[in-house]
């Protein structure tokens, strides 16, 4: 576990960044609610579950493999939103998932969902499945599945790793409209590379935002981009410091910069 | 008086015992009636006060790991730094809770299609039968390892023990078949590589590009090509090797940081505002 003690500049950065996001989620719950722009996967929903509802085959939601965490917890918010779509169509969808926790929340969610679309008969408990808390029992799993029940859409959402690949390009192979959001870096090049639409970084974040223009989570977009406006404050201040110490030898620019340094090592 | 006495005491309480004696199953049974009488006290609840009760357990769980990380450890180790096990050994008891759930669900699903012998229910009775197997033999490997399965008979040199199944099916087969499916991903990789690198625009030329460059850079063939050139000139700097590393390291690693740090700042976000309760999203009723 990391302690505060071990580096203060990032233990005050933290904080300061919290109170701003907090800041603007309060601002947004009292009316000043913001916009947020365009996030072309997110418009690509209601044309991806439409095609699969004419086509008559279900819709596959696959929320990662990282267990119960805040990146599953967010995924299954998106499904949520997804599902109710999805129910509204009435048609099917599909939720394996690789931990027993998850499968118990995601098959709450899912019967929300429908119930809130009016159409609780739709929902099957036999569609939110368990499948392995083993990776690749997992991927074999959900290959399975897309290519059994030849799902026309499939939503990869949450934490992925090297079985990504394996899933996305079964789903490639049998037609499905892909829309991918990872936080795992290292997998958005196969992503990419084998899905229609894919949500970079932190749009994964805004897309509960985009899909519900909740207030709260509008005022949380905003926060967390006057963080990244800090962020890139503090690299361009130490790139000036960096810059004209040589020729200035100023006192505060070298406790500023030693600051700035202790900021930015991991 | 020590002020952290009661939580201490109660963590001390909750710690690992050894051996199968009277604390051991004296403790079970206390946590086992404890859980049952936590689970219909929150069933009793009153309605209205569900929430607040939610908000207040989430509230004082991330609390804990705020005071941890920001309180000194010298001055609060007994009480937070100390209890990190506790507190981790309680997520634990959940998810071995939950697997419980997953088991259930799988086992039943997959009995469903064997006995109504829907599509595919010979893989399910495949499913069912290594399940069984592969429980039964991990249980007797760890209380009789050198449980005898098969005696020695003639062409047999050794008897055949349940260490020796265990070992057979755990890496003979699911460490084998976890290779071969990782193995897939070699040729995935070729045919999404085929599909996606096509010279359409100037973005994918590119792409197409830098990606060749770094290939070549990273295999002997590459370096092969560009050996002529001296390295220790200017002109050593378009050796493949050195592109390669410089797309790497110049250009590829600060736009993964810059994407990285976004994924983090929305993480953090995302925590605050389950921490604060102040989403109302699929886990709450909606806001006003």
């Amino acid at each position: 576990m990391e302690f505060a003690y071990t580096n203060w500049p990032v233990a005050y950065f933290v904080l300061l960044i919290s109170l701003v996001i907090v800041f603007k989620v309060v601002t947004a719950q009292r009316g000043k609610v913001p916009s947020i722009r365009r996030i072309a996967g997110m418009n690509a929903i209601d044309e991806a579950v439409g095609r699969a509802t004419e086509m008559g085959r279900p819709i596959l939601m696959v929320p990662g493999i990282s267990g119960f965490d805040i990146v599953t917890m967010q995924a299954l918010n998106i499904f949520g939103y997804i599902a109710r779509s999805v129910a509204k169509f009435g048609n099917r969808c599909i939720l394996p998932t690789i931990d027993p926790v998850v499968t118990g929340v995601a098959e709450e969610v899912l019967r929300d969902a429908y119930q809130e679309a009016g159409r609780p008969e739709m929902f099957n408990p036999e569609d939110v499945r368990f499948l392995s808390d083993r990776q690749f029992a997992f991927a074999s799993g959900v290959s399975g599945i897309i290519s059994r029940e030849k799902v026309a859409t499939s939503f990869l959402m949450g934490a992925f790793f090297a079985e990504s690949l394996i899933i996305a390009e079964v789903g490639q192979r049998a037609g499905a409209v892909q829309i991918a959001a990872t936080t795992q870096t290292t997998q958005l090049p196969f992503l990419i590379a084998t899905c229609d639409y894919v949500l970079l970084g932190d749009e994964f974040y805004a897309a509960s935002a985009y899909l519900s223009r909740n207030p709260t989570l509008l005022g949380s977009i905003v926060g967390q981009d006057y963080s990244k406006l800090l962020m890139l404050l503090a690299v361009l201040i130490g790139t000036i410091c960096v810059t004209l110490l040589p020729f200035l030898h100023n006192h505060f620019m070298i406790h500023l910069l030693s600051y700035l340094i202790a900021l930015f090592k991991s | 008086m020590d002020p952290f006495i009661l939580p201490l005491a109660v963590s001390g309480f909750f710690g690992p015992v050894h051996g199968h004696g009277a604390a051991f199953f004296g403790k079970l049974a206390v946590g086992i009636v404890a859980g049952i009488l936590f689970l219909v006290g929150l069933q009793l609840i009153p309605t209205r006060l569900r929430k607040p009760t939610i908000v207040f357990f989430t509230f004082m769980g991330g609390l804990y790991y705020v005071l941890d990380f920001f309180l000194p450890v010298s001055r609060f180790e007994k009480a937070l730094v100390g209890q990190e096990s506790f507190a981790g050994n309680l997520l634990n008891v959940f998810g071995a809770f939950a697997v419980g759930l997953g088991v259930i669900s799988l086992i039943g699903l997959h009995l469903k299609t064997v006995s109504r012998q829907r599509e595919g229910w010979g893989f399910s009775t495949v499913l069912i039968v290594s399940f069984v197997l592969m429980a039964v033999f991990t249980l007797l490997n760890a209380y009789h390892p050198k449980g005898v399965i098969v005696p020695k008979v003639p062409g047999l040199q050794t008897n055949i023990t349940t260490g020796d199944v265990f070992t057979f099916l755990f890496q003979s087969g699911l460490t084998a078949l976890d290779s071969a499916m990782f193995a897939l991903i070699g040729f995935f990789i070729i045919s999404a590589s085929y599909r996606a690198f096509r010279i359409r625009n100037v973005e994918a030329s590119m792409l197409m590009a830098s990606a060749l460059i770094v290939m070549l850079g990273q295999v002997s063939l590459g370096t092969a090509l560009t050996n002529f050139i001296p390295p220790q000139t200017v002109w050593g700097n378009l050796r493949f090797e050195n592109l390669a590393q410089y797309l790497l390291v110049d250009i590829n690693t600060p736009a993964l940081r810059a994407v990285t740090f976004g994924i983090a700042v929305g993480l953090l976000a995302t925590s605050l505002r389950l921490w604060l309760s102040l989403e109302r999203g699929v886990y709450f009723d909606q806001e006003a």
